[in-house]
């Protein structure tokens, strides 16, 4: 589990790193330069897989506490469009939940979480820029099941600006 | 009110006799409800084609004929401790014997039933029949003491062996609150849940969600996991303080779960524990430091992870839990515990809860090996 993780973040790392950087026209539609271990995309990588094991390390034995802290994977997507995978970071302390999208160079903090504990109903709001640097917003709203377990499941709607979608992530 | 009550009888020569009424768990794990039905009542006859003689529960292997057809059924007992302590053993049936089962079935109506009645056909006598344990009765006496007049956790100098058990509460309630819970912390009434302790919303809508469950998700039976805090103290099967005094260190074993045990420094080294854990430690027992008060012991615990319930019946715990434990010793019998908890991202306030432990002379910590039939 902690193996397909660290293994995640490549694709989460890379995916960054080319809407990134095709956007400022270094980095070409195909990545030709995987046989070169030492340029600036793979030495990213190295960063990005170091960065989320660390994180994945601090936050790998929450598990009896708050049953919404913890690191969630999963995929959303918007309605007729391809499922993306996603990692969602939640982190109770105190009387308030916080957390991350995504942790990595295009984290995006989440502004607004509450949780409402009679049904176990999730809501999420953060902002962000999209591939074109417009702000968007975004709402999510999930409900918890199989509360008791270890990995539990979130599911529910997420909402990129005017846009629908949905989501299920499972808590690692 | 628990289900039982300590009572302590002083004759008037001054010869204390310790007399216990309380009645301990007899189960080291899971409640029987969490997986078995009461609502599912079930009688099945078959013979024993094998025994299984493991914790966490023993297991006969009963063929049972039906309409021509043979099917295999298991049937869930107590603990090999229980079981022994009442005089059965694994010679007790033997493969071929025919028996005759009454209990609850299974919930996920699975070919497995909880035997709350096992008679063997051809003698018609009921086996594996299992008695409450109950307190050793002894003359009571001072406390024990060390040359430098501190309290012994102990056995009294030139003796050897002892430990405490039978704790006078089964699980965590606040001290001056008095509802109705069994052995496993399970309330006779969920109503009283909100009066257990100070519990954020969360917290309280989790415990209530733990015990309308029977308990069915608790790490200790799902996984063996070890129990830490508090509930050290309230598991059956007894604990241990073993004063390594050259050392400046206590040793606390428990014979619960697969005999684990951790280290309370006494050397006046600082608190070094942080709330998301102290990677000096296991992480389950956070990190105890602790001194002595006049006669008692004041420990100091910080550095929990979240991967355990810290108290039978399910009260929530996260890693900001910080433990004040203080012991003492007003008779040679008495261990009185005392821990004020201090978790401000599941409880609204400090609180303290309390209770009395016996001590058992002369006698070793039960060995009960959680993972014995694990794979």
């Amino acid at each position: 589990m902690l193996h397909d993780l660290v293994n995640f973040d490549l694709w989460t790392c890379d995916a960054c790193f080319r809407s990134i950087n095709r956007n400022k026209g270094l980095v070409p539609a195909r990545d030709n330069n995987k046989s070169n271990p030492m340029n600036f995309h793979a030495a990213l990588r190295v960063t990005c897989r170091i960065w989320l094991a660390l994180l994945l390390v601090s936050v790998a034995h929450a598990q009896e506490g708050h049953p919404m802290s913890g690191v969630w994977v999963g995929d959303w997507g918007l309605d007729g469009a391809q499922q993306k995978r996603v990692v969602v970071v939640l982190d109770w302390m105190g009387t308030k939940l916080s957390g991350t999208i995504n942790p990595g160079p295009n984290a995006i903090p989440i502004k607004t979480a509450t949780v409402d504990t009679a049904d176990w109903t999730l809501h999420l709001e953060a902002d962000a820029q999209n591939s074109n640097g417009q702000p968007v917003s975004y709402v999510i709203d999930g409900k918890l099941d199989d509360l008791g377990t270890y990995n539990r499941s979130l599911a529910g709607s997420w909402n990129v600006g005017a846009e629908h979608g949905t989501f299920s992530i499972t808590r690692q | 009110m628990f289900a039982g009550k300590l009572k302590r009888l002083i004759p008037a020569l001054g010869m204390a006799l310790v007399l216990c009424t309380s009645i301990t768990t007899v189960s080291a794990h899971h409640v029987p409800e969490a997986k078995f039905d009461p609502d599912k009542p079930m009688q099945l006859r078959g013979s024993v084609s094998k025994i299984d003689w493991l914790n966490p529960h023993v297991h006969l292997f009963v063929e049972v004929e039906a309409g021509g057809t043979t099917t295999s059924w298991a049937v869930e007992l107590e603990n090999t401790l229980e079981l022994r302590r009442n005089g059965w053993t694994s010679s007790t049936l033997k493969s071929g014997d025919v028996i005759t089962v009454q209990g609850m079935a299974a919930r996920d109506n699975s070919r497995q039933v909880w035997g709350e009645s096992v008679i063997v056909e051809s003698t018609g006598q009921r086996v594996f029949t299992v008695s409450p344990a109950v307190p050793p009765v002894y003359a009571n006496g001072p406390t024990p003491r060390w040359p430098d007049g501190h309290p012994r956790l102990g056995a009294p100098a030139g003796q050897g062996g002892g430990y405490w058990d039978f704790p006078s509460k089964s699980s965590l309630m606040e001290d001056g609150v008095e509802v109705v819970m069994d052995s496993s912390g399970l309330l006779a009434n969920i109503e009283d849940a909100d009066n257990v302790a100070p519990f954020q919303p969360w917290a309280l809508d989790l415990y209530k969600y733990r015990q309308q469950n029977f308990l069915r998700d608790d790490p200790m039976f799902t996984g063996c996991k070890t129990q830490a805090g508090p509930r050290i103290f309230q598991r059956p099967y007894g604990v241990r303080l073993l004063e390594e005094i050259d050392h400046n260190r206590i040793r606390n074993f428990w014979g619960d779960g697969n005999q684990n045990w951790r280290t309370i420094f006494l050397d006046g080294r600082e608190q070094t524990g942080r709330p998301e854990g102290n990677s000096e430690d296991p992480l389950y027992w956070g990190h105890a430091v602790g001194s002595w008060v006049g006669d008692t012991l004041v420990i100091d615990t910080i550095g929990f992870n979240d991967s355990f319930w810290f108290s039978n019946g399910g009260l929530p715990n996260t890693p900001q839990l910080h433990l004040i434990e203080r012991f003492s010793r007003p008779d040679l019998a008495t261990l009185h515990y005392e821990v004020t908890i201090d978790d401000p991202s599941a409880y609204t306030r400090t609180w303290t809860s309390s209770w009395d432990m016996v001590w058992v002379p002369d006698a070793e910590l039960p060995v009960y090996y959680c993972q014995d039939n694990r794979p």
